[in-house]
């Protein structure tokens, strides 16, 4: 079923018709999910209320003005945005510090990349963060990343590669810090 | 040391895995919920029926003031 046709159906109360449109975007929106959210349950409670909220207001969906797939995501992104301000409120208690690495260790020291990766990531503007997140860790296609952030494929491209140089030298300089 | 291969290796265990697979019907039965519980209000949602009903409305609203005016005016 053609994903217009599928929309129309749903507007004119076949339910089951949403079905399509589910599985054909889920995996776009847990990566856009998982982009800004760490915890599995949250990133899995975020992507079902965008699915919900997409199909109480697919009325005001409007194809004039941008395609279904930008307005899903955007469903999506703002109920990330909503969780993260919602945690920031209430620190999980559960949640204990990350243990210090022990020194002599080969795979501590290699594991010790990942904190220093973890925070040059987090130091990136928002905008690379996601464009390296969606293509390199979740292996979206360029043309599903630049329709999810609305801009060009060129510009997917080069947010990512700009954000890989900056996590390359986060790695350059930790290694010229220890020599 | 290559940084490439570093970077490759933290990117690789970055990854979380695919949607799980009863996901899809996870969504489908919140959905129907939603659908069963907002039944009552869907017709309200509808742009054209909800103009229809402040039109006609306003159109009874009008029709009141008309006949209060004609009334009073019988009367004088």
């Amino acid at each position: 079923v053609d994903e217009d046709e599928a929309i129309e159906r749903v507007r004119r109360g076949d339910v089951e018709a949403f079905r399509v449109l589910v599985g054909r975007h889920q995996r776009t929106l847990f990566a856009l999910a998982r982009c800004h959210l760490r915890e599995e349950t949250q990133v899995e409670d975020v992507v079902q209320e965008s699915f919900v909220r997409a199909f109480e207001a697919l009325e005001t969906f409007d194809p004039r003005r941008g395609t279904f797939v930008a307005w899903l995501h955007a469903i999506g992104r703002n109920l990330c945005r909503d969780a993260l301000r919602r945690a920031a409120r209430r620190p999980d208690p559960r949640r204990a510090p990350p243990a210090p690495p022990r020194a002599g260790d080969e795979v501590e020291a290699r594991d010790e990349l990942g904190p220093r990766l973890d925070a040059a990531l987090e130091a990136l503007p928002p905008e690379r963060r996601v464009a390296f997140l969606l293509l390199e860790v979740h292996g979206l296609s360029v043309a599903e990343a630049a329709e999810i952030e609305q801009v060009a494929p060129g510009t997917i491209k080069s947010r990512a590669a700009r954000a890989r140089a900056s996590l390359r030298a986060a790695l350059g300089s930790r290694q010229e810090a220890e020599s | 040391v290559n940084h490439d291969e570093q970077l490759e290796a933290w990117i690789a265990r970055q990854g979380r895995g695919p949607v799980p697979p009863d996901f899809g019907e996870r969504v489908m039965a919140a959905v129907r919920r939603r659908a069963d519980r907002g039944g009552a209000r869907d017709w309200w949602s509808r742009p054209g029926l909800r103009a229809a009903a402040w039109a006609a409305a306003a159109l009874v609203l009008a029709a009141r003031a008309v006949a209060t005016v004609l009334v009073f005016w019988a009367r004088s």
